[in-house]
């Protein structure tokens, strides 16, 4: 006769389960992570909606801005056109490697990724896109393609429409116009922060312009 | 495992929780990776993982609390439970055999169960992952020896 107690356990195959309930727990755990850290936009958006990512625009208040670029800017959004006119690159569409002469004007349109830039040059130009236009001819692709730029391309100009950013705070010189320019600001080498930002950026020649909509709630936070 | 003159009290070994400790790593270590790399990390993540971690190192301790077993100079004690507590001793005199029984995962790592006869083969009580079993049978077999047990 066996003594319950210390004995064999009856229940194993329970026991089984519940080391499987623990993996999968420990799986589920660490899949939510990977997921949230390497693809913040789309975890954002499968739990809360576009409600973090964007906000309506009736809760907006317009901002144009002119502004000393921050030394370096990284945006991870979805982008619906970037218009950049650079020197001598090389553009990676798919699998192909494109040269590009210097001058050289490149869109790309649906841009999904993410993007680094300082005043000068794109450091880091990484997603997907549908639509891809260098020097006005097309390149198309049946469903979103991956797009890349070699590291270090210089640019005069670029300009990134309908894109939406989470925040914006460093120390800069320019002219804030606010809500139709009802609120006019004019920071020098002063730290603004713009939070929740929905419009377009241009960057040229040593100059950041912001056109768009910001939430009217952060206005105190612009204000200071 | 503590010894004392006579006596020794032992747990399950923490070797049993390898395998929650690997996993336990590996969120540690992608978190801190995350964090080293400047990555963004949701917050709900970020509290999941450490939850994780610090209810696997609590639960862990506390399984393993939940089992004790002591040699002393008369008897064989088994414990179990922590707010409950079922505590079974067995004279010396009531044993008459054990066996080690070790898996090969249980071979590498240097531990095992201990099968404690009870007058027969039939009637038997289970040490469950002990580590080093072979010292805890010598420890037992010289106390039986040192402080009278059934003649084998």
């Amino acid at each position: 006769m066996e003594d319950h107690k210390f004995a064999n356990n009856p229940h194993k195959k329970k026991k089984h389960n519940f080391k499987i309930y623990i993996f999968l727990i420990f799986i589920g755990v660490l899949a939510f992570i990977i997921y949230s850290s390497f693809y913040p936009n789309n975890i954002s958006r499968t739990i809360t909606g576009n409600a973090v990512q964007n906000f309506d625009i009736k809760d907006g208040i317009k901002i144009i801005a002119e502004l000393t670029p921050p030394e370096e800017l990284t945006i991870n959004s979805e982008i619906n056109k970037i218009e950049i006119k650079i020197s001598a690159s090389t553009l990676h569409i798919g699998n192909q490697r494109i040269e590009l002469p210097d001058k050289s004007s490149v869109i790309i349109n649906n841009f999904k990724g993410e993007i680094t830039f300082n005043p000068y040059s794109i450091l880091n130009l990484k997603g997907k896109a549908n639509e891809v236009f260098i020097n006005g001819l097309p390149i198309k692709a049946q469903s979103p393609t991956t797009v890349s730029f070699d590291e270090g391309t210089d640019f005069t100009f670029l300009g990134l429409k309908e894109l939406y950013l989470d925040s914006l705070s460093y120390i800069t010189t320019g002219k804030i116009k606010l809500d139709d320019a009802k609120i006019i600001l004019n920071p020098s080498q002063e730290k603004i922060e713009i939070d929740k930002f929905q419009g377009n950026i241009e960057v040229r020649r040593n100059t950041l312009k912001l056109n768009g909509y910001t939430k009217k709630s952060n206005i105190p936070k612009i204000v200071g | 495992m503590q010894k004392e003159e006579g006596k020794l009290k032992t747990r399950n070994t923490r070797k049993i929780y390898l395998f929650i400790y690997l996993m336990i790593i590996i969120l540690a270590a992608v978190l801190s990776y995350i964090k080293y790399t400047d990555r963004p990390l949701n917050p709900i993540a970020l509290y999941l993982g450490i939850g994780f971690i610090i209810i696997s190192l609590i639960s862990t301790e506390i399984h393993r609390l939940t089992h004790s077993y002591e040699i002393n100079k008369n008897s064989l004690i088994l414990n179990s439970g922590l707010i409950y507590i079922n505590s079974k001793r067995i004279e010396f005199s009531a044993i008459s055999d054990f066996e080690v029984i070790q898996n090969p995962w249980q071979r590498i790592l240097i531990y095992g169960n201990i099968e404690v006869h009870m007058y027969s083969r039939e009637s038997k009580v289970m040490l469950r992952n002990l580590n080093k079993p072979f010292f805890f049978i010598d420890f037992l077999e010289k106390n039986i020896e040192a402080h009278g047990g059934r003649k084998r």
